[in-house]
This record gives C-alpha cells, sequence and structure tokens, in this order.
C-alpha cells in the first residue's frame, strides 16, 4: 500500500511538473488562438542559453534576466514575422506555423550552444524526504511548490490586472478588442513574452530534473495529453489534468507493465485523453463551443 | 492574371479533357524522362521517395484536405501496412508481394476506421488526440511483440527481394516503376474517389458539417470512410517505403517526425489537391539535398556535419514559415498562378475555403 | 494573396530541381570529406556512419572525433606504408533508416579509393546492414557491441565484434559481483536488476542474462527505458521496491545522466550501480553531478592523455589544428579514446593485410583477411604507443572478438579510477550459446559456415 501511494503521488508531482509546461500552451492560446508547438523547443532553448551562461561564470539572476530578454526579443520577432502576417489564417496554418518556429528554435539553441548534456543545479538537493511515512523526491516536491507559485502569479495577472483583462479580452474576440482600442500586436507580445517566462521556468525545473540537453523539447508530448484532457483554454484545468496524466502513467507503468510490456509510459496519456475526450470532447475545463450553421 | 481574348477562351478545350491531357503528359514524363537519365541514385534516392511520400500525402490530403478531419498520426498507419505487408507475405500462403502490399493497405484501412471513431464525437483540434495515440501505441507496439518482425531481435525487418510476376525488379529502375505503377493506379483511383458524391460529401463535412448533416449526409459515414480511404493509401505508402525504398525498416522510423513530414507535404503541395502533393513531396526530399550542396559549397569540406544538419533545421523551419505567409494554398496555387492561362485543374470548389478546415 | 512573382519562383525552382536531379550523385547529402588523397583513387577509404546530433550525440562525436583525429595522424606519419587513408561522413542521428541510407551512400567513395571497413557505432544500424555488407564484401567492425552470434567468423565472414561482444561484458560483470561477493557461489539468492535501453542493442543480451542468472542462481528482473530515456521515474521506484543488490546499468547517451539522477532521487545507491561498455563515460556521469559520485562502470580502455600515441596526436593534430573534437576538453575522455583505439585497430587490419596483399590500397575482401588475422601483442601495443589502452588482441576465424577482458572503474566526482584489474569474460561458457546463434543464423539464410580449421 505504501509502494502504491508512492507510486500515485510521485506521478502526480512529476504531472504538476508537465502542466507547468502547459501553461505555457494555454497562455498562448488563450491571447493568440494558436496553438504553439512551439513550446518546447522555446525550452530547450531558454535551457541551453541559461546553463550555458552559468556554465561560462555569469550568475544566476543575471543569466535568468538575459534568457528572459532574449525570449521577449523572440516574442517581438515572431509577433512581427509570423503572427501578424499569418492573422487570417486557419488553426492548421498557425499550428504548422509553431512547427515551423520549433525547427528554427532547435536548430539554433544547437548550433549556438552545441548538443553535449550538461547539468543544472538549482541548489535543490534531490535526497529522498519522508513526508507521511512516504518516501518522496525533495526535488519534486520544490518543483511543485514552484509550479503551483506560478499558477497564482498567473492568475493574479490575469485576473486582477488590466493587462490581464486586455489578455482575456483579446482572447475572446480580437475584432471587437481592436475596436475598443486594445494595441492587439502589444498585447501578443505580452502573452508570447509570458509563455518565454514560463518555458524558462519550466526549462530550469526539467533541466535540473534531467539535465539539459536536446531531448527537453520531447517533453512537450507529454504536455499535449494534459492539455487535451485540461482544455486549451483553462490554466486550473491543465494542473489538474497533470496529476491525472502524471499518476494514471506511473501506475500504467509499474502495475500494467509487467503484463502489457516494458514503456508503456510512452502512450499511455494518449490513451488516457483519448478516453477523457469521449466523455467530454472539449476536454474537463475547456470552454463549449457554439456553431451556427 | 492576363485575360484572354474571347475567342480565344471559347476555342479552349473542356476542363476534364486539359486534365485528362495534363495526366497522360505527367505520367507519360515520369515513366520516360528518368530512364532516359539514368542514374541509379536519381531513383533510389530521389525519385522513388518522392512518389511513396506523393501518395502519403494523397491519404493524408483526402483526410485533412477533403474531409477537413487534421490527423498527426499518418506514419503510425504507414507503419502498419508496411508491417503488415511484411507479415502477409512471409505467413499467408499464395499472396505474393502485390497482393499483400493490397492486403497491407485494408489492415490499416481497418485500423484507420478505429482510430477514426473518436471524430464521430470530436470535434475541432482536439483530435489530434486519437490520430497522436495512435502515432504513439503503434510503433510500440510492433516493436514490444517480436511475432510482427518475425523475432528480429531489433524489431527490424527486412524485405525479400522485389519480384513482380516473374520479372526481377530487384534494382533501382525496377523499384521506380514498380512503385510509379502502383502510384499512378492509385492516384487515378482517388481522383475518381474525390469526383464522386463521396468526395463531394468529404468536403461538405469539412467546410461546414453542421449543414451537411442538416442536408442529410450521413456525417459518421462519410468521416469514416475518409480515415478507411486515408489509412488504405498511407498503409500502402508505408509498405512501399519499406519494400522499394529502404528495404528494411524499424518501428522507430515512422516516428511523429514522420507524420509531420507528410503534414508539410500537404500544406506546402497544397491542401485539397491532387498534383499538390507531387509537388510537397518533391519539395521536402530535395530540400535537404540542395541546402547541404549549398552548404557543401559555400564552406567546402571543413564544413562541420553537425552544424550543417542543424542549419538544415533551422532553414527548413524558416522556409515553412515563409510559405504560409507568402503561398497559404501551396505550391499548387503558385502553379496555377505561373502559367500563362489558368489550366484548372483542380475545380475551384476542391480546395477548401480560406479558412481551411472550418470545423477545425 | 500570393506575395511571390509566381513566374520567377517557378522558373527558379524548375531550374533548382533540374540542376539537383541531374547533379545529384553519392556526393549529396551530408557528407563530409577528409583525408589526403594526393592522387585520385589510390588511397584507403573508410565511409563514416557518424552521428553528432540527437540525444546520442556526446557518444557519437567522441567516437568519431578520436577516430578521424587517428586517422589524420596516421596520414601526417606519411599513411600506411604510403597509403594514405580518406574518409567521408554522413549523419545518421543513430537512426537505422538515415544509417542504412548513409551506407548505399556512401559504401563508394568517390574518387574510386577502395573500401576498407565500415564503422556505423550501432547495433540497429549493424543489424539493418549485416547482410549488405556480406554481399557487398566490406567489412562491418562494431567495436565492444554488435550482434553478439558474430564473434563466430564461420556464419560471419565480414562481421567484427571487435575486443568485446555484449555476452562477454555482462558475464564479465556477473564475474565480478562474483569475485565481490566472495565467489560465484556466493550469489546464490541474490538479487539483480539489469536496466536497459529500449533499443537492439539493450535488448541484445537478455537471453545470456537469463543464461548466467539460471546458472548461478541469482534472480534477475530486466526493466526496460524507452528511448531516449529521459524520464525513469516508474522504472527507479520499481527498482526501490525490489531493492535488489546491483543494479547493471545498459544504457546509452541521455539515458545515463537521467538514471543516476532518478537513482538518487530514489535513494538507491549510486554505488551499487554498474555500468556497462556504453554508459561509462565522462559524458555519462558529469551532467548528472554530485548523484555519480560512486558510480561503477566497466571499460576496456582508460582514459587520460598519456598514452604516447595521444601525445603524438596531441602534437601532430591538434595543435595544428586538425583536430575533429568540437570541445578541445574531451580529448583523452574514454569515448574519444575509444575512437582512437578503433582507428588503431582498423588501420593495424589494413597494415596487417598489406604484408600480405601488397602495400596498396586494399579491397574490402582483403581488409577482412586483416582483421582476421589481427594479431597485437605487448611488443606491438608498444610500438604502437598504446600499452595499456588497448588490451592485447587475437583474432581468428572462429574468434571475431579476440578480447573479451574489462576493467573497472569508478566514478568520484571528477574523473574516473580504475578499481580493479583484468576481469576476463566467461568465454568457454558462452562459446556454445553463440555458436548455436550462429549455426541457426546459418540455417535460416541457407549459409554453408566456413571451416576454420582451413582458413
Amino acid at each position: 500500500m505504501q509502494f502504491f501511494l508512492e507510486v500515485l503521488v510521485a506521478g502526480a508531482l512529476s504531472g504538476v511538473m508537465y502542466a507547468l509546461v502547459a501553461i505555457g500552451f494555454v497562455l498562448i492560446y488563450r491571447a493568440s488562438g494558436v496553438f504553439n508547438f512551439a513550446q518546447g523547443s522555446m525550452i530547450l532553448f531558454a535551457a541551453l542559453t541559461f546553463v550555458n551562461l552559468v556554465e561560462r561564470g555569469v550568475p544566476f539572476w543575471l543569466a535568468f534576466g538575459a534568457t528572459l530578454l532574449l525570449l521577449i526579443a523572440a516574442a517581438f520577432a515572431i509577433e512581427r514575422f509570423v503572427l501578424r502576417p499569418l492573422s487570417n489564417g486557419s488553426v492548421i496554418t498557425l499550428f504548422l506555423a509553431t512547427l515551423g518556429l520549433s525547427y528554427i528554435f532547435e536548430g539554433l539553441s544547437q548550433i549556438a550552444w552545441g548538443a553535449q548534456v550538461h547539468a543544472l543545479d538549482l541548489g535543490i538537493s534531490d535526497d529522498p524526504v519522508s513526508v507521511a511515512g512516504l518516501s518522496l523526491s525533495s526535488f519534486d516536491i520544490a518543483a511543485t511548490a514552484i509550479a503551483g507559485s506560478l499558477v497564482v502569479v498567473l492568475a493574479l495577472v490575469t485576473g486582477k490586472t488590466n493587462l490581464g483583462l486586455s489578455l482575456r479580452a483579446v482572447a475572446a474576440d480580437p475584432l471587437a478588442a481592436l475596436s475598443i482600442g486594445i494595441r492587439l500586436d502589444r498585447v501578443t507580445v505580452i502573452a508570447w513574452s509570458l509563455a518565454g517566462f514560463v518555458a524558462l521556468v519550466a526549462g530550469l525545473v526539467w533541466g535540473a530534473r534531467s539535465g539539459v540537453q536536446f531531448s527537453l523539447s520531447l517533453i512537450v508530448l507529454k504536455a499535449l495529453p494534459v492539455l487535451i484532457i485540461g482544455g486549451f483554454t483553462s490554466i486550473g484545468g491543465v494542473i489538474v489534468a497533470g496529476v491525472l496524466v502524471g499518476a494514471g502513467e506511473n501506475l500504467a507503468a509499474i502495475y500494467l507493465g509487467p503484463t502489457i510490456g516494458n514503456g508503456v509510459e510512452g502512450w499511455f496519456a494518449y490513451i488516457l485523453a483519448l478516453v477523457f475526450l469521449m466523455a467530454r470532447p472539449t476536454g474537463l475545463f475547456g470552454q463549449r463551443t457554439w456553431a451556427r450553421i | 492574371m492576363a485575360s484572354l481574348p474571347a475567342p480565344l477562351a471559347a476555342a479552349l478545350p473542356r476542363t476534364p479533357r486539359i486534365r485528362a491531357l495534363a495526366t497522360v503528359l505527367a505520367v507519360a514524363t515520369a515513366a520516360i524522362v528518368p530512364f532516359a537519365l539514368g542514374a541509379d541514385y536519381l531513383f533510389g534516392a530521389v525519385l522513388v521517395p518522392i512518389l511513396i511520400l506523393s501518395l502519403a500525402g494523397l491519404g493524408l490530403n483526402i483526410l485533412t484536405g477533403y474531409a477537413g478531419q487534421l490527423s498527426l498520426g499518418s506514419a503510425a498507419f504507414m507503419a502498419i501496412g508496411a508491417f503488415a505487408t511484411y507479415n502477409i507475405h512471409l505467413r499467408v500462403p499464395g499472396f505474393t508481394l502485390l497482393p499483400a502490399i493490397v492486403a497491407g493497405g485494408f489492415v490499416s484501412a481497418g485500423f484507420g476506421v478505429l482510430f477514426g471513431l473518436p471524430s464521430l464525437r470530436v470535434k475541432g483540434f482536439y483530435l489530434i488526440a486519437s490520430t497522436l495515440a495512435a502515432q504513439f501505441f503503434v510503433p510500440w507496439a510492433l516493436s514490444q511483440y517480436g511475432w510482427f518482425s518475425n523475432g528480429s531481435a531489433s524489431g527490424v525487418i527486412t524485405a525479400p527481394p522485389l519480384t513482380l510476376g516473374g520479372f526481377d525488379l530487384d534494382n533501382p529502375a525496377g523499384r521506380y516503376a514498380f512503385t510509379l505503377g502502383v502510384v499512378a493506379v492509385l492516384t487515378l483511383l482517388a481522383r475518381n474517389l474525390i469526383d464522386s458524391p463521396t468526395g463531394r460529401a468529404w468536403m461538405a463535412v469539412r467546410d461546414m458539417d453542421l449543414a451537411a448533416a442538416a442536408l442529410g449526409i450521413p456525417l459518421g459515414r462519410a468521416k469514416l470512410l475518409a480515415f478507411a480511404v486515408s489509412s488504405f493509401l498511407l498503409g500502402i505508402a508505408g509498405a512501399l517505403w519499406a519494400f522499394t525504398y529502404l528495404g528494411t525498416v524499424e518501428p522507430a522510423g515512422f516516428d511523429l517526425d514522420r507524420s509531420f513530414q507528410i503534414l508539410f507535404v500537404i500544406i506546402l503541395g497544397g491542401l485539397g489537391s491532387i498534383r499538390g502533393n507531387f509537388l510537397g513531396a518533391a519539395f521536402v526530399v530535395l530540400l535537404p539535398v540542395a541546402l547541404s550542396m549549398i552548404g557543401g559549397a559555400i564552406a567546402g569540406p571543413s564544413l562541420d556535419p553537425a552544424l550543417l544538419e542543424n542549419a538544415q533545421k533551422v532553414v527548413f523551419g524558416a522556409l515553412i514559415i515563409f510559405f504560409l505567409v507568402a503561398e497559404p494554398d501551396g505550391l499548387t496555387r503558385l502553379l496555377d498562378r505561373a502559367l500563362p492561362y489558368p489550366l484548372e485543374l483542380d475545380r475551384p470548389d476542391e480546395t477548401p475555403p480560406a479558412g481551411v478546415a472550418a470545423n477545425v | 494573396m500570393s506575395r511571390i512573382s509566381p513566374k520567377s519562383f517557378l522558373t527558379l525552382s524548375a531550374a533548382a530541381t533540374l540542376a539537383l536531379m541531374t547533379g545529384c550523385h553519392e556526393k549529396t547529402g551530408t557528407t563530409q570529406q577528409g583525408g589526403v588523397a594526393a592522387v585520385p583513387g589510390k588511397s584507403q577509404y573508410f565511409p563514416l556512419q557518424s552521428y553528432r546530433v540527437g540525444p546520442y550525440a556526446a557518444g557519437g562525436s567522441g567516437f568519431f572525433g578520436g577516430f578521424i583525429d587517428y586517422m589524420q595522424l596516421v596520414n601526417a606519419q606519411g599513411g600506411i606504408n604510403g597509403v594514405p587513408l580518406s574518409w567521408a561522413e554522413c549523419e545518421t542521428e543513430y537512426d537505422v533508416e538515415k544509417g542504412v541510407e548513409c551506407y548505399e551512400r556512401l559504401k563508394k567513395s568517390a574518387d574510386g579509393s577502395p573500401t576498407a571497413a565500415t564503422n556505423p557505432l550501432s547495433v540497429g544500424i549493424a543489424y539493418a546492414t549485416l547482410d549488405r555488407s556480406t554481399t557487398d564484401k566490406i567489412p562491418l567492425i562494431t567495436i565492444n557491441h554488435g550482434r553478439t552470434d558474430s564473434t563466430d567468423g564461420s556464419v560471419f565472414p565480414y562481421v567484427f565484434p571487435l575486443q568485446l561482444n555484449p555476452y562477454s561484458e555482462v558475464s564479465a560483470i556477473f564475474n565480478w559481483i562474483g569475485a565481490k561477493a566472495g565467489g560465484l557461489d556466493k550469489l546464490r539468492g541474490k538479487h539483480i536488476v539489469v536496466l536497459y535501453h529500449g533499443s537492439p542493442y539493450g535488448k541484445e543480451t537478455s537471453g545470456v542474462i537469463d543464461t548466467l542468472a539460471a546458472r548461478y542462481g541469482v534472480t534477475v528482473d530486466k526493466i526496460e527505458v524507452p528511448h531516449p530515456g529521459n524520464e525513469q521515474q516508474s522504472q527507479w521506484l520499481k527498482i526501490r521496491q525490489i531493492n535488489p543488490e546491483w543494479v547493471i546499468l545498459r544504457g546509452w547517451g541521455v539515458m545515463n545522466p537521467v538514471a543516476l539522477k532518478t537513482a538518487r532521487k530514489v535513494g538507491f545507491p549510486a554505488d551499487h550501480i554498474i555500468g556497462n561498455i556504453w554508459s561509462n563515460s565522462e559524458e555519462d556521469a558529469a551532467p548528472a553531478g554530485d548523484a555519480a559520485k560512486g558510480f561503477i562502470s566497466i571499460t576496456t580502455h582508460p582514459s587520460g592523455t598519456s598514452f604516447p600515441v595521444l601525445q603524438q596526436i596531441r602534437a601532430q593534430v591538434i595543435d595544428k589544428g586538425k583536430g575533429n573534437l568540437a570541445d578541445p576538453k574531451r580529448f583523452g575522455t574514454v569515448y574519444y579514446n575509444l575512437g582512437v583505439v578503433n582507428g588503431i585497430l582498423n588501420v593495424e587490419a589494413v597494415r596487417v593485410a598489406q604484408a600480405k596483399f601488397g602495400k596498396r590500397p586494399l579491397t574490402g575482401e582483403e581488409v577482412r583477411w586483416g582483421f582476421e588475422n589481427l594479431n597485437i601483442d605487448d611488443a606491438r601495443l608498444k610500438a604502437l604507443g598504446a600499452v595499456g589502452l588497448v588490451q592485447p588482441l587475437k583474432l581468428s576465424c572462429s574468434d571475431h572478438e579476440g578480447g573479451g577482458a574489462v576493467r573497472f572503474q569508478q566514478w568520484d566526482g571528477t574523473r574516473w579510477n580504475v578499481i580493479s584489474d583484468w576481469i576476463q569474460a566467461d568465454r568457454p561458457l558462452l562459446r556454445p550459446i553463440i555458436e548455436a546463434s550462429a549455426r541457426q543464423y546459418a540455417r535460416e539464410k541457407g549459409i554453408t559456415p566456413r571451416d576454420c580449421s582451413k582458413s
């Protein structure tokens, strides 16, 4: 029983870290209506830049700031050269544009910083700690706390500030927002910069967890089922979904693995997402859409 | 586009005849010119993959371009086709290569319907859950259970030598001829299907499925048929990939990157266009070759291969975006605009409205 | 609305397509040439199916860096009896399909020089090109890995798992564990977990592990990590539940540091994890930081730069700016040195063959004979400047491995320190299994095994 609980909780904690990645998607989807496949490569880019700056002796916060600036600059470039020209494009077109973006980020990251694996030390030790009789990873607990505070901050920003109001207006109806004077381009840049910030935090957390290297961008494949289950539009939703996916995946790997075979965690989350979708076709917390003929 | 003087316009042959003529011309060119040029490498590494990717693109185009159901799992259906063909050819007596390939296509079609069932309930972008589930599950199953690869420790299958009715086609030219034949026949069949009421139903589902349902079109059946036909073509493309192109395949070769590659083929070529598939496939196959030739020319032999590989990624990504911005209807629309008079090979109502797959 | 002038684009792309199609031949693709060929067609050519991007880039770039640097050294010293070496690289990303494509593209050199051997450094690619190599008569070298039954050269004349095949590797580890326990008979009842990479390489040893486990009465659990292995939480939770004596890590690439970090996360001690021959480099341990301290692994050669041959490479290649490594700090690391060892063995095979066939560029068939008659003893190692770097090797028709011994090393946080003497694999035990498997393959493919007593 204890083992079962440990697997469950450890999975849930990983799941929160998947949700951390998924939050970036939600931000961009709500602001630009775009499913940003490049989020994973942005995470890789952010983590690689940060870790290489730190390895060259740049202090932590300076490196953080510099990387964030780079991401903001990228947000400007993306808004100007990709989103604005494609503003009339369909969902698939925009999605493919972000796919192209992800190739660019990946290629640039590795040209600039190389293909080696880097260790990333956030100063959080990773010894197991005993919580309520369960042995859990202290790093995972810290990461969950980071993710949690990020969610709170984002909820405050989007809920309580004028900026947040603009973001929600743009998400609801871009044309109406334009017509009342909201600067669409500025809001888009801000949304993408926020997503960049989230990507940086996610990159640091995941980089510290499994090392900074090219497969970091593959983490987006784990975030997708979380998004699908949680709905593309709700931050709280993806957290819940993340916990579900993480715990479910872990349990499946351990308990189903011996019967079905190794490596179940590669596809389990997607089948889980499919099952949920059949029950709730727009995700647990996604917005139901109405269509008219 | 210049407008033609009235008498000339009136004298132009009707669209269907032009289309037939163009098709014959294209097939004849494809059948004769490469043989005249020779060059094994041209056959084996350029033309055959272009043909196979065009077929795969055709499959995906039927599902996404004509029926409006976004799919990110094309490579999984290719994998099913390849492994099904291999096993049928190996284990079922009497199935030579060509029947095995067709049978493999049907197996893939069956799975296509299975993974297409969620489309009856789920709409829009969320539907990618189903095809992505296929994309991750299928290669896992194929490499996990050794039966699929006849006990190979690595899940790798090796294709038997290519023979057709006694002719030994196991050389680059022979493989090209075989592939050309299969792809040409299937393209013509697909063309006929798209022209039929089935194709019309698909386009109605794509453009506005509620209206289509209101008109009496059976949505479920149309969608599932689209999945079936699409997976049939993708399965055969996968079998060709294994048997006439690479000769050796493993499940990991049919991964998400391959699915994206096919998606690029149809987007770059043009959604809802048959000839777009060929244009898109040619672009996707030739671009890396072009980039490395340019890279080699600029930097010479001391070029770091890793740098080249990554630069290719960047250029590819940038070109994708450039194309999407500059010509969202794909290379096929570009071709149309460049010709001196409108060929109208694809009927205007076939290509989706300027918000492709409006349901998505 | 199109922003490209359609006509100009069309003409441009038509011209480009035509140029590409007619200009296409073996030279295109991600191929990089190297080496010296003063006279076209008069060099000894090595195709290199290398990988420098992707999750396994660290291993690939280190290995091929060492290999190429050694070939540069040989060329700087005048080639092999005056015959220069040349090579061409093609990026495979450790992908089987790309590996096969690279093989077909590179197997013949661009200038007509004969091909000596292929070194794809991938079990998957080796499996896929095995039959082709035999048909094309090009030796397929799989140093420290490969298809184990290719050790039996009577069935696999063209495949060479030099130095150490996967069965030997596992057997040597078992022998060491046994020695640590006070004798192999003391292993009875103990529990071991094998954590392996989900690829042909990882799965290669599943059978022999079961055999060894049965023989010594050890309970073995085999747990797979799907490629690329950057998430191993459920695997290590399982390991913690099992609480084995030892974990044998058959990892590769990014799977290794993640394994060590995750082990630390669940509280499994690093000094009870034994990495195999592909989990033994600095690039595997260093990124795990503290979590890697105490991690043990096997090696057929130590890291370090003090060996005379490495000093020569430094003087004649690296200091002259011809070094292949992007990061010069990797000079002398385990993967780099493996590349150098591979270079030494490949070149020595050509040298041995030249002694029989003549001092000229040799065909694959002739180089094959050279490999099969490799006999590197201490005296020869001294002449090569590789004493302590390469183990003494003697190959023969029936034995394409030639070595089968490893040393154990331990990571102290900054470097590997050798902690054991040469531990031999139990080759007499393994030989019948290998032969049976080879015979099976011969039956399936309709091959008549050569009679080794005659060659």
